[in-house]
């Protein structure tokens, strides 16, 4: 598939081609450790939302500033940013999606050339009053972007903006429902591979760019192996290589309840509503991560995806020094089992050699339910 | 000889303030005969108000701390690793984990056991695992539990005093938990009791600012083994006459050593900070140095410090949560340390690092660096966990200590 290929190129060549864009007049770019920032915002200012994500087996440098008990996913996105390779961004908005997540507010600021940073303090617990603040935390943004960009965020541009995101989840809802086909025409893989490289691109040119490989998946002749339906939720790490570590163990990871994955796309913005309310409001009241209580609605999320998406097992992938997940795991485990699907926790320590300690219980694990089949 | 030992205490009150610990347990245990509500509650929950509306308080964390002191949390750990719960989770968690939900592994436990609780209460500041634990426990006993959802307390170090937004949120929540505590409770809300804890509480956090203050002087009243053994009060007791009481009889003990010039040990050599949680199950560390005339003399955390006042209770209570050293930022972690190796005259600083807990101590190794860079402070990052005591090494903390404590009198020219 050409856009595959694309994506891949893309993803290969993300800080070079973002320098470029910006040398070429495409305007500021602002980067995002996590989904619950409005991105929406970001985009009506004219800039750039780019997603970091950390690449497995780099820490280099990273001892000297973070402990090793530290998330190795964080470590690994730091070692990318003291080394230079962010440092075309013109400001970082840093939200609490983990404790140590919200530290890199500090040790961006201190440790790296990225000259803005924004500490977008998104509520803990769900209520009227954390909306009404937060709110007002989004207003700041708002202030904060406009003096980044020299922009002004009108109410049509913002409307505008959430429109374009709105129809950007639409289309990657449409395509993570290929994965609803009998035989499924992509795997998980290559989703994702579509996805990271469409957050590199602004939200107009993304969609589109997922609109071509929709339109190319559709009349695909050389389909994946169409290994066994599974799942994946646990720490939110959307990893090409821990992806395709599961798809070469014998899975098809037909969908995820990731914030880059089913929680983005599940609930979109509301149209009608005046929209700084409406980002307020969503964004708050989305399926809510891990680190935001009360859970309840998480739980279901995740039973009710891998039911609407055929899922015959769930995998869970848990990054070390990972707390809310760790500590959600005894639990979790036993809902999505009661539910009545088998389900593996497997640690990840951000190396692939530590994918390969844990190969052999995953391996298993499918071959069980592909015998039960 | 082993560094596996408790403390020895050079203050009397240090040595009296035991019996608060105890009698925190037994309370919570005559609390649940006599059918009164008991509240297991996370630090940072505004006491007054807990003490007004007649609930007996509890606390986790703190059980953590004395099952390691008893040395019998590491027992309860492995119960709750048996259940699922990670090796990497706080010790804390793991061991009240294993203890509530496995008491056959210890039948006669510490204290007699944390009482069974009618309620909990976290509020969503310092980590994230807080809620994380109380959620599980409030799903596992099927109990009622409110969450104080507190902007983070980190956005607001660039800013100084909060703004306004920030203080309508914690207003609210806090409000919320009186309703929350009236509804469970079925008791009325107390105001004039609660104006009155109200100011207790911050009598108490006075006292602890001049017994910080008067900790400078040299050689030291009041070393880091009495200060560990003293928090419980000031920690758990706030709003009650008797932590104002306590800190009242401590702060004069310690002016009368300084005006005698009685220090911790005969002849007081060189200072030392310990930065981040104790090793609870080895508190006889914080003496280690003494035979060779070290002196542990401050504490980088723990403290209370001075703040802004508000004549609203509510405000003031948002004022104390937003105190701007109080922050866990990064930032103003590095600036304490700084002042508190300035202020007492520090020549060597101890960095514990505990390897479950994560947020207290991501700025261990900043503070480090700029404690090394700026101020060419000498900096010992000592590796174990805070309840744990299977992560403790015995002889590669006495190497390490042993060989930082050598750096120390060659650079003070001791040696």
């Amino acid at each position: 598939m050409k856009s595959l290929e694309k994506a891949r190129n893309m993803i290969e060549s993300r800080h070079q081609r973002l320098s470029e864009w910006k040398e070429k007049g495409g305007g500021k770019v602002v980067g995002e450790f996590c989904k619950y920032v409005p991105e929406e915002m970001i985009s009506a200012s004219g800039a750039l939302p780019v997603f970091i994500s950390g690449e497995m087996d780099r820490f280099q440098g990273v001892d000297r500033f973070l402990q090793e008990n530290t998330c190795p996913y964080m470590r690994s996105c730091f070692s990318a940013g003291i080394a230079g390779d962010y440092d075309y961004l013109d400001a970082l908005v840093v939200t609490h999606g983990c404790d140590i997540m919200s530290k890199m507010h500090d040790f961006w600021g201190k440790r790296t050339k990225v000259p803005e940073i924004f500490l977008l303090d998104f509520p803990h617990k769900v209520n009227e009053a954390s909306l009404v603040f937060f709110r007002e935390v989004i207003e700041r943004f708002k202030q904060f972007l406009e003096s980044v960009t020299g922009v002004e965020i009108t109410e049509a541009s913002l409307s505008e903006s959430i429109r374009a995101y709105n129809a950007f989840r639409r289309t990657l809802k449409a395509v993570y429902d290929l994965r609803r086909q009998n035989p499924r025409p992509v795997n998980g893989t290559e989703t994702l591979t579509v996805l990271l490289a469409s957050m590199l691109l602004p939200i107009g040119e993304a969609d589109a760019f997922l609109g071509e490989f929709l339109a190319e998946a559709g009349s695909r002749t050389d389909l994946p192996p169409q290994g066994v339906p599974i799942m994946v939720t646990g720490t939110d790490v959307s990893n090409l290589d821990l992806f395709q570590f599961l798809e070469d163990s014998g899975a098809l990871i037909v969908s995820d309840d990731l914030c880059t994955g089913s929680r983005y796309f599940w609930h979109p913005v509301d149209e009608n509503e005046a929209p700084l309310d409406a980002l307020a409001r969503r964004y708050l009241t989305n399926i809510p991560c891990s680190r935001t209580v009360p859970s309840e609605e998480r739980y279901e999320h995740i039973i009710r995806v891998a039911k609407v998406y055929q899922a015959q097992g769930v995998i869970m992938p848990i990054v070390d020094f990972c707390d809310n997940h760790m500590f959600d795991a005894p639990y979790v485990l036993n809902r999505i089992s009661n539910s009545g699907l088998p389900v593996l926790p497997i640690e990840v320590d951000f190396t692939r050699g530590g994918l390969e300690q844990v190969r052999p219980n995953v391996e298993t694990f499918i071959e069980i339910i592909a015998q039960g089949e | 000889m082993s560094t596996m030992k408790g403390s020895s205490k050079n203050l009397k009150t240090a040595v009296e303030a035991y019996q608060w610990v105890k009698a925190s347990y037994a309370n919570a245990h005559r609390a649940k005969q006599e059918g009164r509500p008991v509240a297991w509650l996370m630090f940072g929950v505004p006491l007054e108000i807990i003490y007004t509306m007649g609930v007996s308080p509890l606390f986790p964390e703190n059980y953590g701390t004395l099952c390691a002191a008893k040395r019998v949390g590491y027992k309860f750990c492995e119960a709750a690793e048996q259940d699922g719960y990670n090796k990497q989770l706080c010790s804390y968690a793991r061991t009240v984990t294993g203890h509530t939900f496995h008491p056959e592994v210890l039948p006669d436990p510490p204290s007699g056991g944390l009482a069974k609780p009618d309620m909990l209460i976290a509020p969503t500041m310092i980590c994230d695992l807080r809620q994380k634990w109380f959620e599980d426990v409030a799903r596992r006993l099927d109990v009622p539990i409110f969450y104080i959802g507190l902007p983070d307390n980190d956005a607001t170090w660039q800013t100084g005093l909060p703004d306004q937004y920030l203080l309508d949120l914690f207003v609210s929540e806090t409000k919320d938990l009186i309703e929350f505590l009236e509804k469970t409770t079925q008791k009325k809300f107390n105001e004039a009791d609660f104006l009155q804890r109200l100011a207790w509480a911050n009598e108490a956090i006075d006292l602890r600012l001049e017994i910080l203050e008067a900790r400078k002087h040299v050689p030291a009243p009041m070393g880091s083994s009495d200060y560990f053994a003293s928090i419980f009060p000031g920690m758990t007791m706030l709003g009650t006459k008797e932590a104002v009481d306590f800190y009242q009889r401590m702060l004069a003990e310690i002016k009368e050593r300084a005006e005698n010039n009685i220090g911790i040990v005969p002849e007081e050599k060189f200072r030392l900070m310990w930065s981040g949680i104790p090793i609870w199950f080895n508190l006889g560390l914080l003496n280690y140095p003494e035979p060779l005339g070290g002196v542990m003399c401050i504490e980088g955390n723990y403290q209370s410090l001075p703040r802004e006042r508000s004549e609203d209770p509510y405000i003031d209570l948002a004022y104390r949560y937003f105190q701007k050293n109080g922050s866990i930022g990064v930032d103003s972690q590095v600036d304490l340390a700084k002042q508190f190796v300035q202020s007492y005259q520090i020549d060597g600083v101890i960095l514990s690092y505990t390897q479950s807990c994560r947020p207290f101590y991501i700025f261990q190794a900043e503070v480090r660096n700029h404690l090394q860079d700026e101020l060419g402070i000498p900096c010992l990052m000592l590796e174990s966990d805070m309840a744990d005591e299977r992560a403790y090494s015995e002889g590669q903390v006495r190497t390490r200590m042993d060989a930082f404590l050598e750096v120390i009198m060659k650079q003070k020219g001791l040696k």
